[in-house]
């Protein structure tokens, strides 16, 4: 019986500082990196996979009255990340666009209706003509 | 440091939410013989709660006001629960708390460390979660993608991601789904096992590292419907030991929010409620009761989402023209093999499965009931039916589908597997 105790209390106390030990390092790593903007860029991408870095900066810089569409040229491999800036009681605009992962400039022919605001590598944001 | 802090009372504040209605007092009075511990307690109160949830979700609520009515109402059911509080703190409970408490936190900053989300939150749950944020309804998914997906976990989501106390972050709202499945890992120990007994962390160790996917954690809404079968398979356990009608209530709610978690939940309600009516209960009236309750419950679903969103839909239709495909045999062992083969392969990704037979080779199916016997047949049925039924490619539906779907539905298996391990006294 007291060989049980024994085991238990060395097992609670292993168990303990296994998960204190990951837990000490996560906090580490929250305090270091104190941004969750600067989080989700790691891990959405700035100009690449799903782009929120250059969403994020177009909301915050024009800080729209209406939800923007976004349409990544990369959809097959990654998703939209407009929900995170959707406003439930507005509508989408017609007349502004974010396109990423346009690696090849020939697309943009598709899109003559519009003239470009703001370009970073293969990230764009087009406003439409007058 | 403060992002830190505050993620610490997000768990403080969920531990106080989910103490209330039902204490340790409470449910004495209501002359149940279990002897309830502590995570038994929250389950009661988790499974409540989400009831409410899944009604004041259809409505404009001011969810600010709601959760400070929350907060005060838990404070007062403290406060009349004070002297057996102060009792639970010299019992193995408190420990069990502790340990509950630092799981949960290293996995709440895990998933803070994380900033992400994956496919389907990003696609369409998200949305919904928004709409919550900023104070909305049920009825503002008209508008929004897969607005016919139900809505229960995206409101815990947004509701939670609104009412942070220090300050709200998109991801602070997920962090009740960590919680649930702490607890619901928890509540299949219940009091079974001392906290000083070597297996109690071996046990919850154990049970964490099977069904463990901290993929899912990333605004995905599977841990929710796993979370509901542990507590009906719990329940219905319960009910048939002490025949206690406050279980076949309890049973009741859990299974209606099912059907408010996800399109699968629907039919996860139909499995459980024929299991209660074949299984559980005796009399006929009750029968009778029971099926009454479960077809209503069904009519309800039907008419309230018809009713906002304009539409009773599945992703597909049940039936279509593209089942007569498998009038030709070959068709049919084809889609037989694809499927076996898939779900063979999503086995080895959460060995609670594997587990399972495991169990069922050593000790034989003579050790599980009649009822566990009969979810686990019906439930793979289900998958079969799933996959059978799609007009979608299996080869691509299935690798990214179907592991989800045995994960929730394990749910439902695991106490069982507890159960028998302890009857045999491997604990």
């Amino acid at each position: 019986m007291k060989l049980k105790k024994y085991i238990a209390f060395y097992l609670i106390t292993g168990l303990f500082f296994t998960v204190s030990y990951k837990l000490y390092f996560n906090i580490y790593n929250i305090i270091l990196n104190p941004d969750y903007d600067a989080r989700l860029i790691k891990s959405h991408g700035y100009c690449d996979r799903e782009g929120y870095g250059f969403v994020k900066k177009m909301y915050d810089k024009y800080n729209f009255s209406k939800n923007i569409k976004i349409i990544n040229f990369e959809s097959n491999l990654y998703p939209d990340v407009s929900g995170f800036f959707y406003k439930k009681n507005l509508t989408y605009s017609d007349d502004k666009l974010i396109l990423l992962n346009l690696s090849d400039k020939k697309y943009l022919l598709d899109f003559k209706d519009y003239k470009i605001t703001e370009n970073y590598k293969s990230c764009y944001l087009l406003e439409k003509n007058d | 440091m403060i992002e830190v802090i505050s993620i610490f009372v997000q768990l403080l504040i969920f531990c106080l939410i989910f103490s209330y209605p039902f204490n340790k007092t409470v449910l004495v009075k209501l002359n149940l013989p279990n002897n309830f511990s502590l995570f038994e307690v929250y389950a009661v109160n988790v499974t409540v709660h989400l009831f409410i949830y899944s009604l004041i979700s259809f409505f404009y609520i001011n969810l600010k006001i709601f959760f400070l009515f929350e907060i005060i109402a838990a404070i007062f059911f403290i406060y009349l629960n004070r002297k057996k509080i102060l009792e639970l703190t010299k019992l193995d409970n408190s420990y069990s708390f502790f340990l509950f408490l630092i799981i949960s936190f290293s996995f709440f900053i895990a998933i803070a460390i994380a900033a992400r989300l994956e496919w389907d939150a990003l696609a369409h749950w998200i949305f919904k979660a928004q709409v919550y944020f900023q104070n909305g309804s049920y009825q503002d998914f008209k508008s929004l993608p897969f607005n016919y997906y139900p809505q229960l976990g995206t409101f815990l989501w947004g509701y939670f991601w609104q009412n942070d106390l220090i300050y709200s972050i998109e991801y602070k709202g997920r962090l009740i789904y960590v919680f649930f499945y702490l607890v619901s890992i928890f509540f299949i120990l219940g009091k079974d096992l001392k906290f000083f007994s070597v297996f109690y962390p071996v046990t919850i160790f154990l049970l964490i590292l099977l069904t463990l996917d901290f993929y899912l954690f990333s605004g995905y809404q599977d841990y929710l419907i796993f979370v509901q079968l542990v507590f009906i398979s719990k329940l219905i356990y319960l009910y048939k030991k002490d025949k206690n009608n406050f279980y076949l209530i309890l049973i009741f709610l859990s299974s209606w929010t099912l059907m408010w978690i996800k399109q699968e939940g629907f039919f996860y309600f139909i499995i459980i409620g024929i299991t209660l009516v074949l299984f559980c209960v005796k009399k006929i009236n009750q029968k009778i009761f029971l099926t009454l309750i479960f077809l209503i419950s069904i009519i309800i679903k039907s008419f309230l989402q018809d009713f906002f969103i304009g539409s009773f839909n599945f992703n597909e239709p049940i039936f279509h023209d593209g089942l007569f495909r498998y009038l030709d045999i070959t068709n049919f062992l084809n889609a037989f093999f694809i499927i076996s083969w898939h779900i063979l392969i999503a086995l080895f990704k959460y060995p609670i499965w594997l587990m399972l037979f495991l169990v069922i080779i050593i000790y034989n199916k003579n050790s599980f009931e009649n009822y566990e016997i009969f979810y686990f047949v019906i439930y793979f049925l289900f998958i079969y039916a799933i996959y059978f039924q799609t007009s979608m490619n299996l080869k691509d539906l299935l690798p990214v589908t179907i592991d989800r779907l045995l994960l929730q539905g394990s749910g439902f298996l695991i106490f069982p597997i507890f159960r028998i391990f302890y009857i045999k006294k491997i604990f």
